[in-house]
């Protein structure tokens, strides 16, 4: 492992150099870049001219300073002045291998040897850049400005009453994602390795569905973020009604009214701010610079409509029963798509546009959704305790998790905030691996419900060890990713709604219990007959699981490094709420 | 450049169309065994020579009158940006119908001269139709259209469904002329001239005011006429059953055209003859928009064969065109709603969705699948090329991202709700998630539903036909990307509305 950490350092430290690489050979390309270029690239566009100005952040009083340095004004480009590609790589490498992959055939083993191995290096490509990216980022440490080191801001529409960009940025909290999103893409196209039947469509469906999520990830641009967030809406549903199993089509039309219901609130919330802000520009930098206050009743009706857009996806009580279906009727594989990513971009979405657009009336409204959050904690506890399958238990935890950074949300102040995306990351991970874990049982053993499993970890030790690991990740073991992010969610939420925060804690607590009940039920206790010759791990598993622990441990000991890095990218969130006070 | 040239002009797109209808039905009357491929170079000729003449008509409006437009016969006729940028969307939809019409050109050679005649005579109303601003004017290119369009429906007869379609064309086009006619003959009783646009004034030749009842009457009327074209609720009973019914290249002829025609009409006679932004006609747009908008994604829901469903989709489609047409005036911020600039671009969006989808139920069609969703079935697996390009149609026609049909309806809902009609945007909004389920519901036949039939071939629609077909759905993922220049051409033809 300290291989391959090194091995991304020095990746990292490469990134960082290439500018001055480039620079080195710019007199070469000066000389045989045209004229007309040079001089579109040195006349910056009126309208991408704001986006690239950083705003000067004012870390307010109330929130701690520590981690929040004030950006500085850098160039989104190199010193060559040509455009940076790298996020546009990273979010449509995969429907670049999707349309290849839909033109092949997919009759012989060796045509779907080769569907396979393009949708895998598709995944690895991305995941690739990105660890790159965020090694970048976190050497440059907290006085960088990761955000903008690989922006990319073209205007799409000009000629029209606001004006819409391709813009691309990555901060800290979008990096941190993106890595969530890629790993857990890259291990679900690994155990996706001997499906034979229908494999161009299931590997064409997911690659499009990551491009979905990591252009939302990346879209600095409200219309952008709802084009990529709507584009997964399809593919999922497609996923979950061809792959699935019992109960299939109930759960894939469920989860698609979920979605288009989602994009719908979005759609008219953000046209909403648009129409209102009167800076005629969809671009998020230029919607958070504005002047102009919104009308207050326009605010707070933007408020709830992104609350309720993203609350479908965030399985907030009483909207988590719409898409929680999909985890039972899924593969395996899109569970943990939809656990392990679509659930927490959906959280991402509450942190970037619930509260970056709207900061007043969420500190307004603050009472209101701490008691969502603790009343989704206990739902969530109750849930855990009445599920009979091992995928219904994973899919009650997300609820606790989620209601973890619903508190935050509630409590919205720098360490909280922070908290809650290393929570995202943890969480989304952790549920991943359990996902995946579930598949795996259930393909051995044949069995779904919990009460006729039991004594597992005698032939299949190593799936019982990654069973438990993956329970004390998903519960924030020391160590791992979710115990830093549980450290500093309730650090930060304690002062604000000390009753609502104990009343979260409590709740965890119950679930840990739960789940340490669960695990304790399938892989401890008594061998029954039946599955004496249930077999362990094999290579192949153990290439997919690996990686998500790899991660969860490495976001566990590197903390102090991260989460500099996400308090950059919560710099803006955390000036507008300043502002607000 | 002297100002009757210009007008010549003005009038020489739809003069190459008429020609070239002229040259067709002639040899078609001369020489019946002429090879259908000849009538179809002559179309595609006379097409390039109306777009060729369009661009000429750009260039003269800048010499002339700094862009504003030519004004023919006393302003009976306006030759603007407005008329240019549907003239150029009539020509694209031409010819998109006569390479997709090969199958149905191969399999009837002797009807392909008037055919293709009546494809171009359809395409010359339209063009006189988007100039006009007379009430004379209107009643014949109005006429004109729905007449080619019956009787390119009838003409194209395969089935008793398809003289369904035609017999219903011909009573819903006559109950449509006739409305409009008596609307304009009340617009006519109200003003006192036959001039449109003396409606915006509202004062008479004679100097005295206009009686508002009257007027109100004649417009609703007009614009009752109109719908029909549009295929918007009540009369788009027509459009179901021409879907329904019409070879697949027919029925995305007459649906683009009929959308395009009628909402770019609509549009030029409510802001011309009522004023940008007035209340008198928005309210009834987009009453007619929302009307339209649910009960065509209500109905889509329950579709059972995949024509219905198109036809179903083309009505929520419409709603959302009118919608655009309403949305004008003062904005929120005091700028111009940007209704007519989404409207223009809508149509680029809707007629390329609704060409291909038909086109490519056409091919499915030829290939003896049939079109119930019993048939459709695992289609995805038994012919994956075609099912895609279908999905990717009827994703377009549903408005889902990441294609046009998505972004226009983005542009739409932003104007509505700059014109403050948020009421209208909340029903577009469900209207929108409830097709697009209609459309999920019908790609989960195609893609999870498999009855494990055999793959077939979709080789009896020639190639040409079929590669019109992908392109044409292609064309939804083309749109969005360019959005950026397309919008500014659009935004140009919409200065005329504003």
């Amino acid at each position: 492992m300290s291989a391959a950490l090194q091995a991304i350092w020095s990746m990292a430290a490469a990134a960082q150099q290439a500018p001055r690489l480039a620079a080195a050979f710019q007199p070469m390309l000066a000389a045989v870049s045209s004229p007309v270029a040079t001089a579109a690239a040195a006349t910056p566009s009126p309208v991408t001219a704001p986006a690239v100005v950083a705003p000067q952040v004012t870390v307010p009083a109330t929130l701690p300073a520590t981690t929040t340095p004030a950006p500085t004004a850098t160039p989104a480009t190199t010193p060559l002045d040509l455009p940076s590609v790298l996020l546009s790589t990273v979010v449509w490498v995969t429907t670049a291998a999707a349309l290849v992959i839909v033109l092949l055939p997919e009759r012989t083993p060796d045509q779907r040897s080769r569907i396979r191995s393009i949708a895998l290096f598709a995944a690895a490509t991305s995941l690739g850049l990105t660890l790159i990216t965020l090694g970048s980022a976190i050497s440059l440490g907290v006085g960088a400005t990761p955000d903008l080191l690989h922006e990319e801001n073209a205007s799409w529409i000009t000629h029209f009453a606001f004006a819409i960009h391709y813009h691309l940025s990555a901060d800290g909290v979008t990096l941190c994602l993106l890595v969530l999103s890629t790993v857990v893409f890259m291990s679900v196209f690994i155990a996706a390795w001997k499906r034979q039947e229908r494999l161009r469509l299931y590997c064409g469906l997911l690659l499009l569905v990551e491009t979905a999520v990591n252009g939302a990830l990346c879209a600095s641009d409200l219309v952008l973020f709802l084009l990529f967030f709507a584009m997964q809406v399809v593919p999922l549903y497609m996923l979950i009604r061809c792959f699935g199993g019992a109960g299939r089509e109930r759960a894939a039309i469920r989860t698609a009214v979920a979605g288009m219901t989602s994009t719908v609130l979005l759609l008219i919330a953000f046209l909403l701010v648009i129409v209102h802000s009167g800076v005629h520009s969809s671009d998020l930098g230029d919607l958070l610079t504005a002047t102009n206050p919104l009308p207050d009743r326009v605010a707070i009706a933007g408020f709830w409509l992104v609350f309720a857009g993203f609350g479908f996806g965030f399985v907030i009580v009483p909207l988590h029963a719409m898409v929680l279906d999909s985890y039972d009727a899924a593969s395996s594989g899109v569970a943990a798509i939809i656990s392990g990513v679509l659930v927490r971009l959906s959280g991402y979405g509450m942190l970037r546009f619930a509260l970056g657009l709207f900061p007043a009336q969420a500190q307004r409204y603050g009472t209101a959704l701490m008691v969502l959050a603790v009343l989704s904690a206990w739902w969530g506890v109750l849930v855990t305790l009445a599920q009979r399958t091992l995928r219904r238990v994973v899919a009650a935890v997300t609820i606790g998790q989620m209601s973890l950074v619903l508190l935050a949300v509630a409590a919205p102040n720098t360490i909280s905030l922070e908290g809650a995306v290393l929570e995202l990351v943890a969480g989304g991970l952790s549920s991943a691996l359990l996902l995946l874990l579930c598949g795996v049982i259930e393909g051995r053993t044949r069995n779904f419900a919990l009460d006729r499993l039991g004594g597992l970890a005698v032939p299949a030790p190593r799936l019982g060890a990654f069973w438990i690991f993956g329970c004390l990740a998903a519960l924030g073991a020391p160590l791992l990713a979710g115990f830093s992010a549980e450290l500093m969610l309730f650090t930060g939420a304690f002062p604000v709604h000390p009753y609502a925060t104990a009343l979260v804690m409590a709740s965890l607590a119950v679930t840990t219990a739960a789940l340490i009940w669960s695990a304790q039920r399938v892989f401890l206790g008594p061998m029954r007959e039946e599955f004496a010759r249930v077999r362990d791990a094999t290579a192949l598993e153990l290439t997919y699981l690996w990686p998500l622990v790899v991660f969860l441990v490495a976001f566990g000991l590197l903390a102090g490094r991260v989460v500099p890095v996400i308090g950059t990218g919560l710099s803006r969130i955390a000036a507008s709420l300043g502002g607000a006070q | 450049m002297n100002l009757g040239l210009a007008i010549l002009v003005g009038l020489l797109p739809a003069v190459m169309l008429t020609a070239g209808a002229m040259v067709c039905a002639g040899v078609a009357l001369l020489r019946p065994r002429t090879r259908p491929s000849l009538y179809r170079w002559v179309t595609l000729m006379f097409t390039a020579a109306a777009f060729t003449s369009s661009m000429f008509e750009l260039r003269a409006m800048d010499r002339i009158h700094s862009g504003v437009g030519l004004i023919a016969y006393s302003g009976g006729l306006v030759f603007d940006r407005f008329h240019v940028f549907g003239t150029v969307l009539v020509c694209v939809v031409l010819v998109l119908t006569v390479l997709g019409a090969e199958a149905y050109l191969r399999r009837v050679p002797a009807r392909a001269g008037a055919f293709c005649a009546l494809l171009q005579l359809s395409a010359a109303a339209s063009v006189m139709l988007l100039a006009q601003r007379e009430m004379a004017a209107f009643t014949a290119a109005f006429g004109l259209l729905i007449v080619s369009l019956v009787l390119l429906t009838a003409m194209t007869k395969t089935s008793g469904v398809t003289a369904e379609a035609a017999f219903r064309q011909v009573l819903g086009g006559g109950v449509a002329l006739a409305t409009a006619t008596y609307g304009l003959a009340l617009l006519y009783s109200a003003t006192g001239t036959t001039d449109l646009s003396r409606l915006a004034t509202g004062v008479r030749v004679d100097g005295t005011r206009v009686d508002a009842v009257v007027a109100a009457i004649g417009s609703a009327l007009v614009v009752f006429g109109l719908l029909i074209a549009v295929g918007a609720p009540p009369l788009q009973a027509w459009t179901r059953h021409v879907q329904e019914g019409a070879p697949g290249a027919v029925a995305g002829f007459s649906s683009a055209l009929g959308a395009v025609t009628g909402t770019a009409v609509l549009a030029r006679f409510a802001v011309e003859g009522f004023g940008s932004g007035s209340s008198r006609w928005t309210l009834l747009v987009n009453v007619l928009a929302v009307v339209a908008m649910l009960s065509g994604a209500i109905l889509a829901l329950r579709a059972s064969t995949i024509r219905r469903l198109i036809a179903d989709l083309s009505i929520v489609q419409a709603g959302f065109l009118l919608l655009a047409v309403a949305a004008t005036g003062p904005g929120i911020g005091g700028l111009s709603v940007a209704g007519p600039t989404a409207l223009l671009y809508a149509q680029l969006g809707a007629a390329a969705a609704l060409v291909a989808v038909l086109l490519v139920a056409g091919i499915f069609d030829a290939a003896g699948l049939g079109t119930s969703a019993d048939a459709y079935r695992g289609v995805g697996r038994r012919a994956p090329a075609t099912a895609a390009v279908l999905a990717l149609a009827l994703l377009g026609l549903a408005g889902l991202p990441p294609l046009a049909g998505f972004l226009s309806r983005l542009l739409i809902v932003q104007s509505t709700l700059d014109a403050g009609a948020g009421w209208a945007v909340a029903v577009a909004g469900i209207a929108t998630a409830v097709s697009a389920l209609a459309v999920i519901r019908w790609l989960a036949l195609m893609y999870a539903d498999d009855n494990n039939a055999a793959p077939f071939a979709v080789s009896t629609t020639p190639l040409a036909s079929r590669i019109t077909a992908w392109t044409a759905a292609m064309l939804g993922l083309l749109l969005a990307a360019f959005a950026g220049p397309l919008l500014a051409l659009a935004g140009g033809g919409a200065t005329a509305l504003h």
